[in-house]
């Protein structure tokens, strides 16, 4: 561990408060142009500009992908959850605005962009959406205002990292390594015994 | 040899600011910007390994393997945060868009492969100005104690600017070109810094002359090296 980190931290009387604008945001990220956006994660932030930077940054490089697509949490809406498939159903309509469509093809599954439909409300996109993608193989549909969808790609502002990032990864340690760095942890700790011995006899 | 001059003092920099910046990890104000700036960190990291392998030989040997003296990173890029954020914020954010203007000129120049891997490195460079942009603004803007926070952090790294350019080829071209990256940020921020012109007569880092802060630092980075310089990871 690093020297400057045992430095400690004084505050001088209370912190601020938050100033309550954090919000909670859902991550998808898109492995190909064109191909569906696959939830990630969540994250926070105050506004849709960090949030996708954050998106690119934190759940872009878990993986190759061209791209991600976040909402706030807030802005979706779930179908209800149950154990069996969502029944088919038949609402048609084009009214109304655009609605982005996901849907989790089983309990414990995570959401995959379908597609599009429009609806003038949420329930309603709820209806059309499981008539359009879920045929009865679906256990859960979101909708959630296309106008709330922000994304971030590929081609505006590099994601994936071109570069070897083989370093980052764990499987790099090996068990060499780790014991030499035992080695070397051992040998610190007796440097430091001892010299707490010397000062604590003489 | 201007050009391998400049690809080494912008891979030392690279190398030494992933390597302060890693510091912050776990430590960072919010998670997502702990991670984000930890992403980038990285970034750097692999930015200095990437010219290394242009500049040749071992990149491990020449990240680790050198006498203080040989390295050619300028005194702003080791100065001690003490953890603070406005500080560390802006040193990036100067010493990133510094990158971003040596690599636009090696992507320029008549060696291929140093174009092509300048031309990869200022994809992942602009992830670091875009973003370090966002965050000057907003603590800027962001209220009188934030405002005041960060003007503090460039009155106090000020003094350290002139040593980016020093020793860099075509360093008043190239501060100017700098300035007029930096200037509409901090301007849209309130913000300002007060550095005239490119310091070529600085004797600092640039010339192996290394303040103590680099000295620690250093050994700091190679004290694995040093114990055993064939740990292969």
């Amino acid at each position: 561990m690093s020297k400057r980190r045992h430095i400690t931290y004084e505050f001088d009387g209370d912190l601020p408060e938050g100033t309550g604008d954090d919000a909670h945001w859902v991550v998808y990220t898109r492995k190909n142009a064109g191909g569906p956006a696959r939830w990630a994660g969540y994250l926070d932030a105050v506004d849709v500009d960090l949030a996708l930077q954050y998106s690119r940054e934190h759940y872009g490089l878990d993986e190759a992908c061209v791209g991600t697509l976040i909402h706030r949490h807030d802005a979706m809406t779930d179908s209800e959850y149950g154990l069996e498939p969502l029944s088919p159903a038949s609402a048609k309509g084009d009214d109304g605005e655009p609605w982005v469509v996901f849907v989790q093809k089983g309990r414990g599954n995570i959401h995959i962009e379908a597609g599009l439909v429009h609806a003038p409300n949420a329930r309603t996109a709820i209806a059309r959406g499981i008539a359009s993608f879920a045929g009865g193989k679906v256990t859960n549909v979101r909708v959630v205002l296309q106008a709330d969808c922000h994304e971030a790609m590929q081609e505006d502002l590099a994601i994936w990292r071109e570069h070897d990032l083989s370093y980052k990864y764990a499987r790099g340690y090996s068990k060499d390594v780790r014991a030499k760095w035992r080695t070397f942890r051992d040998e610190a700790d007796l440097e430091g015994y001892r010299a707490g011995d010397i000062k604590e006899h003489f | 040899m201007p050009l391998r001059d400049d690809v080494m003092a912008l891979a030392d920099d690279k190398l030494m600011s992933g390597h302060m910046q890693s510091d912050w990890t776990g430590l960072g104000p919010i998670l997502e910007e702990d991670i984000a700036a930890s992403a980038m960190a990285q970034d750097d990291l692999s930015h200095a390994q990437v010219l290394y392998e242009w500049l040749g030989g071992d990149p491990d040997a020449t990240a680790f393997g050198r006498q203080a003296q040989a390295y050619r990173c300028c005194d702003l890029v080791t100065l001690p945060d003490e953890f603070d954020w406005a500080i560390a914020t802006a040193r990036r954010f100067m010493c990133a868009h510094f990158a971003t203007v040596l690599l636009q000129d090696f992507a320029q120049s008549d060696d291929a492969d140093l174009v092509d891997r300048a031309a990869r490195l200022l994809k992942e460079q602009a992830i670091q100005t875009t973003h370090l942009n966002a965050w000057i603004f907003r603590l800027g803007t962001g209220g009188t104690d934030a405002h005041a926070r960060m003007q503090h952090a460039f009155d106090t790294l000020s003094p350290y600017v002139g040593g980016l350019f020093e020793t860099i080829d075509q360093a008043a071209d190239r501060f100017d070109r700098w300035r007029a990256a930096v200037d509409p940020v901090l301007q849209s921020a309130a913000l300002k810094i007060d550095v005239t012109g490119p310091e070529s007569t600085t004797c600092g880092g640039r010339s192996g002359q290394h303040a103590e802060h680099f000295i620690l630092q250093q050994a700091e980075m190679t004290q694995v090296r040093s114990l055993e310089p064939d740990a292969a990871w």
